[in-house]
């Protein structure tokens, strides 16, 4: 058991909430343009196409707020690059592979460079980009590739639960699911951010698509985070969850995830024919997604300063 | 050059709380005090015993710890006192998830940081189980004790070890400081006191705690994180100096973590595939319906 500990107000930010989400949000909407790639139709193709002009711009803001973070920008050049002054790492490339961070740090450019591909396609299908569309709509299109960038989206959504699972603090190194909560909250992210768009664009089919995803998101998010907190309690280490009011920790975690990430989505969408696809239902489930990507910052929030709430105990 | 690694045996019954080393410390290694308008303003009081630093810090790199421990009806007490440092584990944490390789293992077995390679991202700062090294608002880096690498290139010893006046702290090759370290605890249990072990390494000593609230209880070497190559002598449960009992890699769960986050993610396509599929067999039945 952990009996020591140093964390500091800095390490569980804004800065980091907020970068957490934007990359989280990123990947969950490349999850959803994959799926619609992949499994869907004309119109589903269409909504995706106008998702891909988010992916990239939030991992501008990423970008941005990591080196807002880190304070210079050539800082991050040493995650990717071998420092000539670490003479003892071999190689140009910098990789531990003992270090989710250093996995995170290519993984996240790689899917950065992957989110031009959807960006491009918003462009052609708008008619806004004149310049190369076949090879524009084959990289867009293409099922096989739309598989391995979805896994590139799936790991980018992870892989900040699997770095802070891979620490000693308190709540976070308690537990071996944060990487499978972070993924699934950047998908319901994902489907959330599909459901707003598909009402803008009145897409009822992909709407019906959106709505599944949440729901069946929504439950394993439910799923995930009864396991989390059972985990958690059985270690006696629950407290800055469930009853801490430390920096407001569990009362966002209960209101903010539980029951607006979680719970709000699965009873409205359960509530059912009422949402079924009609134009005033459309504008409910984009009122769900909405309510889902508040829920889903809460948990950002709440998880990074879970570690902070455990020190004040 | 690879050399004999080296490290430091601290005995803490031989502590005074002098805090000669934290001064060594600072003044070698040219530290700031943490808090001047503090310090300033009288506000810089910890009101725990003669602790003046509180812990280990960016500009702490050595705390004296001091633990005061009374009977019941307080008629008897007693005082621990240890000066803590990096401990340069074997298996290192910080080094471990260092993610530009700004941490990195010196030839004499220290963990020393690049500081022109630290991003300041403070993934290290989470993962030491000791809550050694810490992240330096002013320079937006991580630091802790180096082991006085300066002086190690030029055949001198830490500045701490030099400075204590009662011994307290050794600085040495670590094999010669096993065997010293097992030489002195055998002399201690000679002399009936029976708690005192080691901490850092497993040398072989069983014993039981002879006074304060763990009293009676069992205590026995500990080999932690793969050995510390600062390691310590003491009298109580690691608790009580604020030490962790079994201290750990942060690297235990990095392949559980992610093999819940693949299995997850392989839930997600599963279900992602399924909605649109769901939603085209609705739609295939209503069309059906239609035309019948």
């Amino acid at each position: 058991m952990i009996t020591n500990y140093v964390i500091e107000p800095h390490w569980a930010n804004w800065i980091l909430t907020l970068e957490m989400f934007a990359a989280g949000l990123a990947a969950g909407i490349f999850f959803f343009i994959a799926l619609a790639n992949i499994a869907g139709d004309k119109e589903d193709r269409e909504v995706a196409a106008r998702l891909g002009f988010l992916p990239a711009p939030l991992m501008v803001v990423v970008a941005v707020l990591l080196i807002v973070d880190l304070g210079q920008p050539g800082r991050f050049l040493n995650l990717l690059f071998t420092s000539p002054i670490a003479a003892e790492r071999p190689g140009p490339f910098m990789f531990n592979p003992n270090s989710p961070m250093n996995w995170g740090t290519w993984i996240i450019a790689v899917f950065g460079i992957m989110t031009v591909v959807p960006f491009f396609d918003g462009l052609l299908h708008t008619g806004r980009l004149r310049i190369l569309p076949g090879l524009v709509e084959t990289l867009a299109h293409n099922p096989v590739g739309m598989a391995v960038a979805a896994l590139f989206a799936l790991a980018t959504g992870s892989y900040s639960g699997v770095l802070l699972n891979v620490s000693n603090q308190n709540v976070w190194a308690d537990t071996y699911i944060l990487g499978g909560l972070y993924v699934v909250f950047s998908a319901l992210s994902g489907f959330a951010a599909a459901a707003i768009v598909s009402d803008r664009m009145r897409a009822t089919r992909t709407a019906g698509a959106a709505r599944s995803g949440l729901l069946a998101t929504a439950a394993l998010a439910g799923v995930l985070v009864a396991l989390f907190v059972a985990n958690l309690s059985a270690l006696g280490q629950a407290e800055p969850l469930i009853s801490s009011g430390t920096a407001l920790v569990a009362p966002v975690f209960w209101i903010g995830v539980v029951g607006l990430a979680i719970l709000y989505p699965i009873v409205t969408i359960a509530a059912g024919p009422r949402l079924a696809f009609s134009r005033v239902s459309l504008s409910q489930l984009a009122v769900v997604g909405t309510i889902v990507l508040v829920g889903v910052l809460a948990f950002r929030w709440s998880l990074l300063h879970s570690a902070l709430a455990a020190v004040a105990h | 050059m690879a050399t004999a690694t080296k490290g430091m045996f601290v005995d803490t019954t031989l502590c005074t709380g002098c805090k000669a080393c934290q001064v060594a410390c600072k003044q070698w290694n040219e530290l700031p005090m943490d808090d001047e308008t503090a310090v300033r303003e009288h506000r810089a009081f910890t009101a725990n015993s003669y602790d003046n630093t509180g812990h280990l810090s960016a500009s702490n790199w050595r705390h004296v710890k001091f633990v005061e421990q009374f009977s019941e009806d307080r008629v008897d007490a007693r005082w621990l006192m240890m000066s803590d440092s990096c401990k340069h584990c074997e298996q290192a944490g910080c080094l471990e998830v260092c993610p530009t390789g700004a941490l990195y293992r010196t030839q004499h077995g220290s963990v020393d940081i690049h500081q022109d390679v630290c991003i300041g991202c403070r993934y290290c700062v989470g993962a030491c189980p000791f809550g050694v090294i810490d992240y330096n608002q002013r320079t937006g880096r991580v630091n802790k004790c180096i082991l006085c690498q300066d002086r190690l290139e030029d055949s001198q010893g830490t500045a701490c070890a030099k400075a204590c006046p009662t011994s307290s702290l050794t600085f040495g090759n670590v094999d010669d400081l096993k065997a010293m370290a097992a030489e002195r605890v055998r002399a201690l249990h000679a002399r009936g006191q029976t708690d005192a072990y080691i901490y850092g390494w497993d040398l072989g000593n069983r014993g039981t705690i002879t006074q304060g609230p763990n009293k009676g209880a069992a205590v026995a070497d500990m080999e932690v994180v793969g050995g510390l190559n600062v390691f310590y002598l003491l009298l109580d449960k690691p608790e009580v100096y604020s030490l962790p009992s079994s201290p750990q890699l942060p690297q235990r769960n990095m392949n559980p973590s992610a093999g819940v986050a693949l299995i997850s993610a392989a839930v997600l396509g599963v279900t992602g595939l399924a909605a649109f599929r769901r939603r085209r067999m609705e739609a295939v039945a209503a069309s059906s319906e239609v035309s019948s």
